[in-house]
């Protein structure tokens, strides 16, 4: 019996998964509560609430079917709970099957639908090391964060927003720019986000006189912006 | 103390807690394989892997919590790191939220609005996993390959999208930031080991001070 799918599935395994998803769970659903309660201490009104959780929630399908894309490649190789378990808590799409497969080289073997069970336990503590870093640094650094944000404004308040329009445009500008570049390797990715941008800006723009647009731009950003990508090339 | 004072208190304990709870939760499998099926692949192989794992990320320990920060907050940050996907799911989902109540960032009800909308992002990223679990594999991999293709273009279309929301609030900002980044990727090239974080540093940071410096003279 050197099959490591038989533990892979096992209910012991399936019951750590199911804990790991409960603890996260547990973590959102207090912080929703304390954040509830608190915008409506902060006379944000009811119905702004339930449409920033609405538009919230619409904008958030499309990248959970991209992470159920991840999620059927690492399954075939570490088995269901240990997918969901690595995809719900701390780990994303990109990381986990990196980390896997260097766990698996650390035994002078690789992933495979076929592997000793020991392999398959490397690899699990490649993806639960490898990715502790994150954990403890926002662990211990997260609430000190403020100074940094102060330094930035130089203490004024008002310059906050920029900070974070800054911040957004920085970082997706890098993605983009990612993306673009692959336009001889990957041509369909080029077009999709190009086509994604175009979206959006058309979905704004109309959104200004139709403002239920502006909820589902983003929607339509990014699935039109796949589908464009798809058909062009 | 204030209302949000109080509330951060409040989300900085949840937050830390139940981080740790999620780092045990996360050794759980490794351990149980190691010590209760008694499959021990040894400590040098166990640290091998791990190296070689934090030979690739070590610097996004450190880079993506301190990049992210300014957009998210620390409510944010809790959330996003213990559930991971964080530029693919939480940040969109956090921005959608603060448009659709017109919370602006960097207001204290914008931090509000963003932490909702992080949470349902959670929520609703489980209930689709649970759904395909238990849809099976068979099933699953049934689904037509475009299909499977489409799904992986969706993110650089939502990248593109996000970036063009931003990019219209302030055109300026968007082009320095392309700029920047593009030359930084060139530049990182010439770096021995090609150090990626340093790319999303300097990014978001020029982009910041830019941002800051337009914002100050428009004021003027």
């Amino acid at each position: 019996m050197n099959n490591h799918m038989i533990y892979a599935s096992h209910p012991i395994i399936w019951g750590t998964a199911i804990l790991g998803i409960i603890i996260v769970l547990l973590q959102s659903g207090l912080i929703i509560k304390k954040s509830i309660a608190a915008a409506k201490d902060l006379r944000i009104s009811n119905e702004q609430i339930s449409k920033g959780i609405k538009v919230s929630a619409m904008a958030s399908i499309g990248p959970a079917l991209g992470v159920v894309g991840s999620l059927l490649a690492l399954l075939v190789t570490m088995g269901s709970p240990v997918s969901t378990l690595r995809l719900s808590l701390i780990g994303s799409s990109n990381f986990e099957a990196m980390a896997a497969n260097f766990g698996a080289q650390a035994m002078g073997s690789e992933l495979s639908t076929n592997m000793l069970p020991v392999v398959f336990t490397n690899a699990l503590w490649t993806m639960a090391l490898g990715s502790m870093g994150w954990i403890i640094f926002v662990f211990l650094f997260a609430h000190k964060m403020d100074k940094v944000n102060g330094l930035l404004t130089n203490g004024r308040k008002a310059l906050l927003p920029a900070v974070g329009l800054g911040a957004m445009l920085g970082s997706f500008a890098f993605f983009n720019v990612g993306n673009l570049m692959k336009f001889k390797t990957n041509p369909d990715v080029t077009v999709a986000a190009i086509s994604g941008m175009i979206i959006m800006v058309i979905c704004l723009k109309i959104g200004e006189k139709m403002p239920w647009l502006k909820e589902w731009a983003l929607t339509f950003a990014m699935f039109g912006g796949a589908a464009i990508g798809l058909l062009a090339l | 103390m204030g209302i949000y004072n109080r509330y951060i208190d409040d989300v900085t304990k949840i937050g830390r807690s139940t981080m740790v709870l999620g780092l045990v939760a996360s050794l759980l499998p490794a351990l149980i394989m190691t010590f209760y099926f008694g499959f021990n692949p040894g400590l040098a192989a166990i640290v091998a892997g791990a190296i070689s794992q934090a030979s690739v990320s070590g610097a996004f320990y450190f880079s993506e919590p301190i990049s992210y920060y300014p957009i998210v907050g620390r409510a944010g940050l809790y959330m996003g790191f213990l559930s991971g996907n964080l530029v693919n799911m939480r940040i969109p989902a956090a921005i959608s939220a603060q448009e659709a109540s017109e919370c602006p960032a960097g207001t204290e009800e914008g931090s509000i609005m963003g932490t909702i909308g992080i949470g349902v992002s959670i929520w609703i990223g489980i209930v689709f996993l649970i759904l395909s679990v238990l849809a099976g594999q068979a099933l699953l991999s049934q689904l037509p390959p475009s299909f499977m293709a489409l799904l992986t273009l969706v993110i650089p279309g939502l990248f593109g999208g996000v970036f063009a929301q931003f990019a219209i609030k302030s055109p300026k900002v968007a082009a320095f930031s392309l700029v920047v980044s593009f030359a930084m990727t060139k530049i990182v090239d010439f770096i021995p080991g090609k150090p990626a974080f340093l790319i999303t540093l300097v990014s978001v940071f020029s982009s910041i001070i830019f941002a800051k410096k337009l914002m100050e003279r428009n004021a003027k």
